[in-house]
């Protein structure tokens, strides 16, 4: 399963996995091992805390109850030293607070247990691949494909194409995302900002629209479905 | 549990207290009175036989001593019913006129106590006598004097009164602080037993208000209001637990037969492979199931209220209605919204999204080809109105109320995705925002309308 991620994504990544329950810590480390990163794990927030200090990581994965030292404290506390490694927390929790509280605390995505490990491979790559320091980009470019960010125009091979305003910024983290599998909750969540899961099939709804307006005049299909994970616009065609 | 003894409750010590406080100023008034009578008494007394010790004076001025002599044994013998008595004395004290010798030959006031005289034999014990004396010339003394004990009898009267009012007031006051107390005692022995009854496990069990209501009773009301709240929530939590028992027990068993049979029969790579997909899925199903379970109880307890913020509700009726247009048009249905602009309510802005949402995405799902859906979002008199209706074919009568609880799926196929749950959610949602939820025919069709108060002004 982890495989259909290729390795150059994470090439000599270095991630930190910090949770106390054996079978998921073995779990996920196998799968990102598998997928070309370094790994290292530990079972206990203290000893946690210890290693992302001194480790040079790429990427934390930390779940929020933790033996000696919780999973809340240690980010704020590895955050109040000044440390801006992207964490990623993993919990049971699933209140409707927690996910505010993870973030406030100084988290950079939130993940809740169970998940499928396709979830977890996609939000681990965004969070690798974003860049430290952004560059704002007024114009995205990829393939044949032009977005204008400030007139909010897109164009095709040079015909510009009519979006709405939902279908725009459902591209638009396409192309910013672009390399990477995006799953059906990263843009839940981040297209609409609905934390919730709708029954209803949204989001398929909304790319085939999409999709239907990029690749007409039988161009090329630019958003790839990922089976069982999500979706992909390629870097390079 | 065991209570303090009536010494040792709050209101006795403060009853105690005010006792003594009260003493303390009881005796002072009492020395102030005592002082004031017998000293007022005292003067009028001794200006009276200043005057008649000055007239005597006079009428030996005019006369000599035996004209003195004279007035003195005629107003003796005319005013033998007066307290007043005279005589004259010399120098060794020696009778020279009247029948009064107690005093000294010195000028000035003097107080005497002697025996009765014969002229008052009822008067036992002593007498006590105020006395002005006049020195006359050839070493003569004037003596003037009055019975004073009356003045005596008048402050012990005083005395004795405020004596019997503090034993009285101790009396009282004590007893009054025992029966503060006690009642007191009782009260919060009520309390104690029944808070003992509902540790003991009878969380219907409420603590004693009394009718005319004090603190107590309103810290007991209070108090009972409190465990109404817990015990909803208790409740809620029953309630969610049986219903996981009921509705997850289903796919979960669906599942371990499934997976059973799989690992009995020998089948090939693709079949188990068919046949683990088919159980991570409803793995997801029930997760599903779970996770809406745990949000609504989590929405019912009331907890999010404390992250309440202004939020726009046009905002997200339209971003709602604009990522499900697609989905309804794709299922050849037709959304028509009508939605004022800028309405702002105090609430959370997540659950107002997916309260909205759930809505929507009912009228869509379980509504035929070629629906029209009305939403709309208007204010009015401090009311806010969000109201999605379909003229599909509705929702019979005896059923409408059914569908807001939990699990409730009127289709029994249950060929529509979904568990059941979402209009509880929705329920929730809007108990959570102090809103109403009501279901009503739309002739045809249903028409769901969520009122809230505009609480943002």
């Amino acid at each position: 399963m982890p495989g259909q991620y290729a390795r150059h994504f994470f090439d000599a990544m270095k991630i930190l996995i910090i949770e106390d329950d054996n079978e998921t810590r073995d779990y996920v480390s196998a799968g990102l091992k598998e997928a070309g990163l370094m790994v290292d794990s530990v079972s206990d927030g203290y000893e946690g805390l210890m290693l992302a200090k001194e480790g040079n990581y790429d990427l934390l994965i930390i779940d929020r109850m933790l033996p000696y030292l919780d999973g809340l404290t240690l980010v704020k506390t590895l955050r109040s030293t000044g440390c801006t490694v992207p964490v990623l927390f993993l919990t049971t929790m699933c209140g409707i607070d927690d996910r505010v509280e993870g973030l406030n605390a100084g988290a950079d995505d939130y993940l809740v247990k169970p998940f499928a490990f396709s979830e977890l491979a996609a939000r681990v790559n965004a969070l690798l691949r974003r860049p430290r320091a952004t560059v704002e980009l007024n114009v995205l470019q990829i393939q044949d494909l032009e977005i204008d960010l400030l007139k909010r125009g897109v164009k095709r091979s040079g015909q510009l194409i009519d979006l709405q305003p939902t279908e725009f910024r459902l591209l638009e983290y396409l192309v910013r995302h672009a390399g990477q599998v995006v799953t059906r909750t990263m843009l839940l969540e981040n297209v609409w900002d609905f934390h919730f899961d709708p029954k209803t099939n949204m989001v398929e709804t909304h790319i085939s629209r999409l999709r239907s307006k990029l690749n007409a005049e039988g161009k090329s299909d630019l958003i790839q479905t990922v089976r069982g994970a999500g979706y992909m616009i390629h870097e390079a065609a | 549990m065991k209570l303090p003894s009536i010494v040792d409750t709050t209101s006795f010590k403060l009853s105690a207290l005010y006792l003594g406080l009260f003493l303390v100023s009881f005796l002072a008034i009492g020395l102030t009175v005592y002082w004031l009578t017998t000293h007022t008494l005292e003067q009028q007394l001794k200006s009276s036989i200043e005057t008649e010790a000055n007239r005597l004076k006079a009428e030996y001025d005019s006369g000599g001593i035996a004209e003195l002599k004279d007035e003195i044994d005629e107003v003796d013998g005319r005013v033998s019913h007066t307290l007043l008595e005279y005589g004259v004395i010399d120098q060794n004290g020696k009778l020279i006129a009247g029948n009064l010798n107690s005093f000294k030959p010195s000028a000035g006031w003097q107080t005497v106590k002697r025996t009765p005289t014969v002229n008052k034999p009822e008067k036992e014990g002593k007498e006590f006598l105020y006395i002005r004396v006049i020195r006359l010339p050839d070493n003569v003394w004037l003596g003037v004097g009055h019975d004073g004990e009356y003045i005596q009898d008048a402050g012990e009267a005083i005395i004795q009164a405020f004596l019997w009012g503090i034993v009285m007031v101790i009396v009282l006051g004590t007893g009054g602080g025992f029966y503060l107390s006690r009642a007191f005692l009782k009260k919060i022995e009520g309390i104690t037993s029944s808070t003992e009854v509902i540790i003991a496990g009878d969380l219907k069990h409420r603590l004693p208000v009394a009718k005319n209501r004090d603190e107590l009773d309103n810290l007991a009301l209070l108090l009972n209001l409190m465990l109404d709240k817990i015990g909803a929530l208790i409740e809620n939590v029953q309630q969610v637990s049986n219903d996981i028992a009921h509705d997850l027990r289903t796919p979960i068993s669906r599942l371990q037969f499934r997976l059973e049979d799989a690992v009995k029969r020998d089948v090939s790579a693709a079949q188990y492979r068919e046949q683990i997909a088919f159980a991570i899925e409803e793995i997801d199903t029930i997760l599903a199931t779970f996770s809406a379970l745990l949000r609504i109880s989590q929405i019912e307890s009331g907890s999010r209220r404390s992250g309440f913020k202004t939020v726009n509700l046009s905002d997200i009726v339209v971003s709602v209605a604009e990522a499900l247009a697609p989905v309804a048009e794709e299922q050849g249905k037709t959304i028509h919204s009508a939605i004022d602009k800028a309405i702002e309510l105090t609430g959370d802005k997540e659950l107002l999204t997916q309260l909205a949402f759930n809505l929507l995405d009912n009228a869509i799902v379980h509504t035929p080809e070629n629906t029209l859906i009305d939403l709309s979002l208007h204010l009015s008199d401090h009311r806010i109105e969000l109201r999605v209706a379909d003229n599909g074919p509705g929702i019979a009568d005896a059923s409408r109320q059914k569908v807001l609880q939990r699990f409730c799926r009127l289709e029994q196929s249950r060929t529509t995705p979904g568990n059941g749950l979402g209009l509880s959610i929705v329920s929730a949602i809007a108990d959570l925002h102090d809103g109403t939820l009501v279901l009503s025919d739309n002739n045809p069709g249903l028409k769901v309308v969520v009122t809230f108060c505009n609480n943002h002004l």
